[in-house]
């Protein structure tokens, strides 16, 4: 019979932490923009770069 | 319809209703909400997402309202319009169902949390006695008050000491505010009238590249 699946870890007993990729998923808008969070993700890291060059 | 559907979301101890005017006056202090709740490591809904989607308002806001653990309610713009010498009562009767769906929704509801906010901390006894004995917090249309307040609650509330301290917040909305005309510009969008998804979306994406340090 297969072992029943946990989110529990077996050493300590504790409930295992959400990795950082589930957390931030979990903070991710509710609604989508139509812009894309790839196009949104380019306009912030050139407006960071620009900053840094200026 | 009803707010007492659901089961308990994922995110549901994360997420915050927000309750506010929409107008231009008060826009600077919705930014400065919405970017303290995603600083401090919250997810932001409201009933402008029901505008987006262009779904029926008070089911979408029900639905977001049953969602949410935590609610900011700012019932500042309750006063005479000037034109149709009308009270605005959105924002008082969202606040009656986030309070209605405390006392009468499922077990979790239960342990909803509501952060009253007004501009005077008194004056609401002049149009809503009957929630007298909530702790109403004034802002005074400011909106780094509004920062402290919602990020001292935030940080009661879910007893999270990774939650930046004001003054981190504060610095942080200032350099992303200063940065929006900029990102507005190279995403096409209006800076004084960014649609919630795209504001709430860049938010996101601008903390991503700005994380804290330590």
């Amino acid at each position: 019979m297969a072992a029943k699946t946990s989110t529990k870890t077996s050493r300590t007993g504790r409930r295992a932490k959400p990795s950082a990729k589930a957390t931030r998923k979990l903070l991710a808008p509710k609604v989508k923009s139509k812009i894309g969070l790839k196009r949104l993700r380019e306009a912030v890291k050139a407006v960071q770069e620009a900053a840094a060059a200026a | 319809m009803t707010a007492a559907r659901g089961k308990r979301a994922k995110d549901y101890d994360r997420s915050v209703f927000i309750n506010c005017p929409f107008d231009d006056e008060y826009r600077p202090l919705f930014r400065a909400l919405l970017f303290t709740i995603q600083d401090a490591g919250f997810v932001a809904r409201c009933a402008l997402e029901a505008i987006d989607a262009g779904e029926v308002r008070l089911a979408k806001i029900l639905g977001i309202i049953a969602s949410c653990k935590l609610g900011v309610h700012d019932i500042s713009r309750t006063e005479l319009d000037a034109a149709n010498k009308l009270p605005r009562f959105n924002m008082p009767f969202e606040f009656g169902l986030d309070l209605g769906a405390r006392a009468f929704g499922r077990a979790h509801h239960a342990e909803k949390v509501q952060l009253v906010l007004d501009r005077e901390r008194y004056r609401y006894q002049k149009f809503l006695s009957d929630i007298a004995g909530q702790d109403i917090s004034a802002h005074a249309d400011d909106p780094a008050q509004v920062v402290r307040l919602v990020r001292n609650w935030l940080r009661t509330t879910s007893k999270n000491p990774a939650i930046p301290g004001t003054a981190k917040i504060l610095e942080r909305w200032k350099q992303f505010e200063a940065e929006l005309p900029d990102l507005c510009a190279k995403v096409s969008l209006d800076a004084k009238e960014i649609p919630f998804a795209d504001l709430t979306s860049l938010i996101y994406v601008w903390l991503e590249s700005h994380p804290l340090a330590g």
